[in-house]
């Protein structure tokens, strides 16, 4: 059935590629040097001086143990240059045999032997060590990164109560690494490639090869290989370039910087993508419900975290349709509340002169100004805004009859409800809807409302992500998946296995 | 994908048609909401006098409630006067209390002028009726002190009465359902504006063309809604068993109202049993509640008794049918009741009726 | 042109989206249609109509059977040559389209009455249509996916209509049978046309992707649909008795108008604004059906253009259309009458023209 499907995921990325004008992807440096190196080091000296490409060269002659003279080459401050002296020049000044070859002095793990111009400027600029010998056809590579490293802590905005607090770092392998010590299993598989034009960034797919699902990789790998971009400095950016639909206002792939989540997904037969120098890593294919499953639901007991489960379906609806249906109450359909709600709606109304649609835009307006100028601010002056935006122009705007009290309870639960969200993309894309639903409220009332649910859920039911439903299990209907989405059953009776299936 | 550019425009050309568009937008402060109607008899024959209260919102405005009064042959006619009269558009949605005036309902009793209420799908079904034996006008000016608006005020009392099950509460949906329903005909709640206070009196009973009949007064009104079975909370009855004025009080807790229809030697014959369950709640006489449990029994089911026959024979003579109980003989005697069903009440006057109470004491309270 | 091989259905999906098509617009005004010919007992009738219904509908899955890969308008092509059969096809097209239309102009006619009387007709059928049209373009699949979603979101609804039976007199259903079963056997004609819907079988069986479930398929959109029905007219008559519900045009909505909770009253305009989506799993079907049996009949693979020429059309056909209740109440009639031909007599007629068909064709090799 999946075969067949195909066809249809083909002609998305086609159309995809269209619409993204993609090239043949150029190749990777504009050098014109793809000859070999020179056995002379003075050749190699002379060209090495010369490049453009190579700022910050140091250069150092050497007369090695056998009597050779050598050219020891890095680039300063991206080379360890202690762990250089140490383990490369310290052996090579030492006292041995001179029947002994060089690659036998020298203590690293990792030696390698490059003969290819292109090569050896990339492995420069990745902080490598290069050395030249003189009367050898290849130089030896030796790798000697000194990197900018952080230390592994909590990402602060993924905190669990439970489970382990430790994130992704910026470093490709040390975040395999990272979910290696989760997923001990020897089914776990890694694809490396490229993306960039520009400036190559390495990319990593892993996933458990007895539980993923072989065509989503394929069409996966086709599409970061289809990816024309200059560079891609952030996994953000590599998952505008691979989503399904990119009009669309819910994000079609998940990104965590928690290693356990991440090891999680990939026991479902998901794919984990890693970019590197980015902490935050893709899991894709993934689907609606994920979006309100949180690694914590899982490690507390079955009851508490049903009701979480439940809290945030109720808050994303809360989020999306609360302020509608204020407007549509308000200025269609006043018959549905009790009398005593109306006549103190209508007490607090009184003073607005605004019609409801402009009271809730603007308290709509100036809290989404608020809570993006309280995330750039420093802490303590990020509370300030918060404290001073919520209670002072509220309290005012009330006072100066702008907008009512109701709005203001309205806006400010919306507000919440939107935080309740695990997942800030998502939390994202509830925040905006919530504007086009309150202009068709304004218009159409409630039928307005149910008009924008019913597009919404068409919407949702249509979408897919890399070729796999993205509705699942509410959309196409699985009964199985369903015991992990508004009530987390009992961990025993869930079966976390799953492939992604169609219909 | 290949239309994109064609959705774009489809979805567009309406939202810019939106604009400036006639819309049903009414902002909750612009309306005049109607909670209170009022209807009664206008000098000018074939004319209703129509009052209405509706909320103000407003802050220079020192009253919350405005009424309003016009006179006209219709409902929807007298709509259009006031809203000529109020701020706001004059809004049916959230009618409360609809009070009729008793003048009116002897004199020219409306039905089919109530029309309006049902055709239009925005009013509400929901609102109370009320026959106001007196003067409507009085009541819909009626602004004391110490009680909330008249609406809010009207509406809890007459639920709080009915669920004392002191009279009936009917909705204009229930109306509607007994003016069209053969086997019953309906009755209404009656209040009465007593000095400084509104009291609810009871029940009225109208005939199908909603003529005003007779009024019955609290206990009776318990009786009629013990015969629809549509009793939910305990009756509270007190009865006089010494002289003078020694009370025995009493709450029915739960009642099984048993009809049985029959033909007796070809006479429609309805046999009722009540089966209640009381709490003896006051007793200020010397009847020892353990002792005497027999004797109390006897008083009441006695009482009952009495009250229902009385009841039945005065609904009798006057020939309406508040009961329901034409449902019991379509139900059961379908084929009788194909021949009389347009005349039912005149067919009830002549059957027979029977009934008989039987009481459980349940309990007396803490003290013996 | 089998692209329904990507486009598959499940049993579930199958089921809820006949179940969707069947139950729509009927279902508003069911009680007083059966409460006019029948009187109370002809509640009974609805399982006659049922029974009728899962005839028909088997009899169309034997009649699909044979082809599996066909729809209609090649089963046509097959049965009836290109040229009669494009006729036979013409026809199927203007069924399905005047389907469409009329529940198209039924819903708009009923939002207009109940909810926004002021708002002009055709802005609500922009907004109804739009979803619409994104909708089926996507195929039958996500339609179905729809229905499913849109049957367990408006399920609430039965418990909804099940709360005035507590409140009615259960006497008024007494004497189950009033006069005969004259009365009883006269409804079942109305009543089957509220079982409509079942014709569109004849597009969707080759999606289905278990052929063998066909059958209890359709016994249990049926058996949900007569469930639903059930629900509505027992409650309409326990509530209203046998003379209230002559009076209302559409008794189901009048039944819910009563209903009040403590946070909420008026439930009708809640609730009338979520049968809009019962409304468009009823007629999504039709619009896609249209659509996809013209882009058939001219060979086209994607129905996706067709779809959208659809929509102006549409547009044109309301605008000439005076939405009016004796307009629809005609409309409607007509669309019943060639319903029941399609429905009920159309594949009888196929099925032994198939067997004839097949029989002359293995005589001359």
């Amino acid at each position: 059935m999946y075969i067949v499907k195909r066809r249809k995921i083909c002609e998305v990325t086609r159309m995809r590629r269209k619409r993204r004008k993609i090239k043949e992807p150029t190749k990777q440096l504009s050098l014109s040097k793809e000859e070999v190196i020179s056995s002379y080091l003075a050749e190699n000296k002379e060209f090495l001086i010369h490049s453009p490409s190579l700022p910050g060269l140091s250069i150092r002659e050497i007369t090695i143990f056998d009597g050779r003279s050598a050219l020891l080459t890095y680039i300063d401050h991206l080379s360890d240059t202690a762990y250089i002296s140490q383990n490369v020049l310290s052996p090579l000044f030492g006292d041995h045999s001179p029947q002994k070859s060089v690659k036998d002095v020298i203590p690293v793990p990792n030696l390698k032997t490059v003969n290819n111009w292109t090569n050896i400027i990339t492995n420069l600029l990745h902080g490598c060590c290069i050395l030249f010998i003189e009367g050898e056809n290849d130089a030896l590579h030796i790798n000697a990164q000194s990197l900018q490293k952080r230390k592994p802590d909590e990402p602060a905005n993924e905190r669990t109560i439970r489970g382990s607090h430790i994130g992704f770092v910026e470093p490709l392998e040390d975040n395999i690494a990272m979910l290696r010590q989760f997923l001990t299993s020897d089914q776990l598989r890694i694809k490396y490639t490229y993306v960039g034009n520009e400036n190559k960034t390495k990319v990593g797919i892993l996933y458990l090869e007895n539980l993923a699902n072989p065509e989503v990789l394929e069409e996966l790998m086709d599409r970061i290989e289809k990816v024309n971009y200059k560079t891609i400095l952030d996994s953000g950016e590599l998952e505008q370039m691979i989503e399904d639909n990119p009009y669309s206002i819910f994000p079609q792939s998940l990104s965590s910087e928690r290693p356990d989540s991440v090891a999680a997904d990939l026991l479902q037969g998901r794919y984990a993508i890693i970019v590197d120098r980015s902490p935050s890593v893709i899991v894709a294919p993934i689907n609606f419900n994920s979006f309100f499953q949180s690694i914590d639901d899982y490690s507390s007991r079955w009851i508490s975290s049903s009701f979480i489960r439940i809290l945030r379906f109720v808050s994303f609806v809360i989020a999306i349709f609360l302020p509608s249906i204020y407007i549509a109450i308000i200025s269609f359909h006043y018959e549905i509340l009790p009398l005593e709600l109306l006549l103190s709606i209508g007490q607090s109304r009184r003073e607005v002169p605004f019609p409801p649609i402009i009271e809730a835009f603007l308290m709509e307006f100036i809290l989404e100004m608020l809570r993006e100028a309280g995330l750039r601010l420093p802490k303590s002056i990020g509370q300030t805004v918060g404290i001073v935006g919520g209670i002072i122009i509220g309290q005012s705007a009330v006072e100066a009859g702008i907008v009512s009290n109701i709005m203001v309870i309205v806006v400010a639960m919306t507000a919440i409800a939107s935080f309740v969200m695990p997942n800030p993309e998502m939390a994202f894309g509830i925040r905006f809807i919530r504007f086009p639903m309150m202009l068709v409220a304004s218009f159409f009332g409630m039928v307005g409302i149910v008009i924008g649910f019913m597009t919404i859920v068409m919407h949702l039911v249509s979408l897919e992500s890399v070729g796999t439903p993205y509705g699942v299990p509410y959309g196409p209907l699985k009964w199985k998946d369903l015991k992990d989405s508004i009530i987390r059953f009992p961990l025993w009776t869930i079966n976390k296995v799953r492939v992604s299936r169609r219909n | 994908m290949k239309y994109r550019k064609y959705i774009t425009i489809v979805v567009l050309v309406p939202l810019i048609l939106l604009v400036g568009c006639r819309s049903d937008q009414l902002s909750l402060e612009r309306t005049s909401i109607a909670l209170v109607v009022g209807i009664d008899k206008s000098d000018e024959e074939g004319d209703m006098e129509i009052y209405q209260t509706s909320p103000v919102f407003s802050r220079e405005a020192k009253d919350t409630v405005a009424t309003l009064e016009t006179i006209a042959h219709s409902l929807r006619q007298a709509r259009d006067n006031l809203d000529s009269q109020s701020a706001g558009t004059v809004v049916g949605g959230k009618l409360q209390v609809l009070l009729l005036g008793k003048e009116l309902m002897t004199d020219q009793p409306i039905f089919d002028e109530l029309d309006v209420f049902y055709r239009d799908p925005k009013n509400s079904p929901n609102a109370r009726i009320a026959l106001v034996d007196g003067s409507v006008k009085e009541i819909m000016n009626f602004k004391p002190s110490d009680k909330p608006r008249i609406a809010v005020y009207l509406s809890d009392l007459i639920d709080t009465t009915h669920l004392r099950e002191n009279a009936v509460l009917t909705t204009l949906q229930e109306y509607h359902y007994a003016n069209f329903e053969k086997g019953i005909t309906p009755a209404v709640t009656e209040i009465k504006l007593l000095g400084e206070e509104i009291q609810v009196q009871g029940t009225a009973l109208l005939d199908n063309n909603g003529k005003y009949i007779f009024s019955i007064g609290h206990l009776d009104s318990s009786i009629l809604q013990m015969l629809k079975k549509d009793v939910q909370e305990p009756i509270p009855i007190s009865f006089v068993v010494e002289d003078p004025n020694k009370v025995l009080s009493v709450g029915v807790t739960r009642i099984k109202s048993n009809i049985d229809v029959a033909y007796k030697n070809d006479q429609l014959t309805f046999d009722v049993k009540f089966k209640l369950k009381v709490a003896i709640t006051e007793n200020t006489s010397t009847i020892d509640l353990e002792k005497d449990q027999k004797k109390i029994k006897r008083i009441i089911e006695e009482e009952i008794d009495k009250k229902t026959i009385a009841l039945v024979k005065k609904v009798q003579e006057e020939k309406i049918e508040p009961f329901g109980l034409g449902k019991y003989v379509r139900a059961f005697e379908y084929d009788k009741w194909k021949t009389f069903e347009d005349k039912w009440p005149e067919e009830f006057s002549e059957a027979d009726f029977n009934v008989k109470t039987t009481v459980e004491i349940i309990e007396h309270g803490v003290v013996q | 042109m089998p692209n329904f091989k990507n486009n598959t259905l499940t049993l579930t999906q199958f089921s809820l989206l006949i179940y969707g098509t069947q139950s729509g617009i009927g279902i508003l005004s069911l009680p007083r249609d059966l409460a006019e010919i029948g009187d109370t007992s002809s509640w009974i009738a609805l399982f006659l109509g049922y029974a009728l219904s899962v005839v028909a509908s088997i009899i169309i899955i034997q009649v699909m059977k044979k082809y599996p890969e066909d729809t209609i308008i090649q089963l046509f092509r097959r049965f009836f040559g290109k040229w009669l059969g494009s006729v036979f096809s013409i026809c199927w097209i203007a069924y399905t389209a005047l389907g469409m239309f009329l529940i198209t102009a039924t819903s708009v006619f009923i939002i207009n009455t109940w909810v926004l009387p002021k708002t002009a007709p055709y802005l609500i059928l922009l907004i109804i249509t739009i979803p619409s049209f994104y909708l089926a373009r996507n195929g039958l699949r996500i339609i179905s996916r729809f229905s499913v979603l849109v049957f367990f979101f408006t399920s609430w609804m039965a418990f909804l209509f099940m709360s005035p039976m507590f409140t009615g007199d259960l006497l008024n259903l007494l004497p189950i049978i009033k006069d005969g079963f004259m009365p009883i056997i006269k409804s079942v004609p109305s009543i089957t046309f509220s079982f409509l819907g079942l014709e569109l079988l004849f597009i969707f069986y080759p999606f289905l992707e278990d052929k063998t479930k066909a059958i209890k398929g359709v016994l249990i959109a049926n058996g949900i649909t007569l469930l639903s029905y059930l629900v509505v007219t027992f409650s309409s008559f326990i509530f209203y008795g046998p003379y209230e519900v002559l009076e209302y045009v559409w008794p189901t909505l009048n039944l819910v108008k009563p209903i009040e909770f403590p946070f909420l009253e008026r439930f009708e305009i809640i609730f009338l604004s979520f049968y809009l989506l019962i409304l468009a799993t009823t007629g999504i079907p039709y619009y896609f059906a249209s659509s996809f049996s013209i882009a058939q009949l001219l060979g086209r693979k994607d129905h996706q253009i067709i779809l959208f020429l659809t929509l102006p059309l549409l547009y044109i056909c309301f605008y000439f259309f005076t939405n009016s209740l004796t307009n629809l109440d005609k409309l409607g009639g007509i669309f019943n009458k060639i319903g029941l031909g399609i429905a009920f007599f159309m594949p009888l007629l196929l099925v032994v023209y198939g067997w004839l068909f097949r029989k002359v064709r293995r005589h001359k090799p």
